[in-house]
């Protein structure tokens, strides 16, 4: 298997978390949440190294998750653009912002293992085909980083996975993948 | 950053949005050629007044006091035609994205959903205003 073990793993962007512990120990004063009083401590300005937690955190699960959903995205566009060459100017800039999505996710985990190996793409027979499978994963990206931004434990984390929500967001509503 | 603080932060950012939108909106009313950008700007200007809306009300019901907007803000350049009128309005979505990202780091449940809607809300309209895409709007390279 080409996993890292997960026991290796800790997450290096750190907020306080929502949990018991993280709030006893925040240092900023908390005030009631305006929607639904649950309240929470102020985040971390820099990424900080776990100093302990339990390994296989719900947010290092998360991370390696994305970063497998945003691999994948990234084969997609490759594939597309490798076999249909009229697609690179489309494609190209799409795999672009899915290298740094995947740097920025590698960067939150202390282990530098790259995690589970990407697998071979099997590319639609037409370049219109193509484009619909990018575009279907474009959406499903958006709305997993999203679901992913408001499970995340960590606050850094959450704005990280929701600035990629937002990305693919922009980059589905682009007319060269619109159907 | 509290809750309650970040929702403040996002209401000043949407106060100043307003003003920036309001000095886009007059410029291009007088400028020839630009009923679609000015169409577009209303958009804007009606989406930015909903979201400071919505945040005064969540504000109020936390029970402090939203954040007043101020009388006039400073423009960071000279706003006297189409391309200043675009350069604006693109950055006026790009800093109140930051703000809202910012936010999504701060806040829990259904703000932190407002947040990420806002800030992706944001992402669309920057570039709706000619801005390239970015790989993490609102967050930036490191």
């Amino acid at each position: 298997m080409g996993d890292s073990p997960s026991l290796s793993r800790r997450l290096l962007l750190q907020g306080a978390a929502l949990s018991g512990a993280g709030a006893a120990v925040g240092g900023c004063a908390s005030s009631p949440d305006a929607a639904d009083g649950r309240s929470r401590s102020g985040s971390a300005a820099a990424p900080v190294a776990d100093s302990g937690a339990a390994s296989a955190s719900p947010d290092v699960r998360l991370v390696e998750s994305a970063i497998a959903d945003e691999r994948a995205l990234l084969d997609d566009c490759l594939a597309g653009a490798a076999t249909f060459t009229g697609l690179a100017p489309v494609l190209d800039p799409i795999a672009a912002r899915q290298r740094e999505h995947l740097a920025r996710l590698r960067a939150a985990l202390t282990s530098g293992a790259p995690g589970r190996p990407s697998h071979p793409r099997r590319v639609p027979g037409d370049r219109a085909a193509a484009l619909r499978r990018v575009r279907r994963s474009v959406v499903d990206a958006q709305r997993a980083r999203r679901t992913d931004a408001l499970a995340a434990d960590s606050g850094p984390l959450a704005r990280l996975l929701a600035s990629m929500s937002a990305s693919h967001a922009v980059t589905a509503d682009l007319d060269a993948l619109s159907p | 950053m509290s809750a309650v603080e970040a929702l403040q932060s996002c209401l000043a950012a949407e106060h100043a949005a307003l003003y920036g939108y309001g000095v886009v909106g007059g410029v291009l009313a007088g400028t020839t050629g630009s009923t679609r950008l000015r169409v577009y700007a209303d958009e804007c200007y009606v989406a930015h007044r909903s979201r400071r809306d919505t945040i005064t009300a969540d504000i109020d019901r936390s029970g402090e006091t939203p954040a007043a907007a101020e009388p006039a803000y400073e423009l960071p350049f000279r706003v006297t035609g189409t391309a200043s009128c675009t350069a604006l309005a693109r950055l006026i979505e790009r800093r109140t994205a930051a703000v809202y990202a910012s936010a999504v780091a701060d806040t829990v449940d259904r703000l932190r959903v407002i947040a990420i809607a806002a800030l992706t809300d944001c992402a669309i309209r920057e570039v709706g205003w000619g801005a390239p895409l970015q790989a993490l709007p609102g967050v930036g390279r490191t």
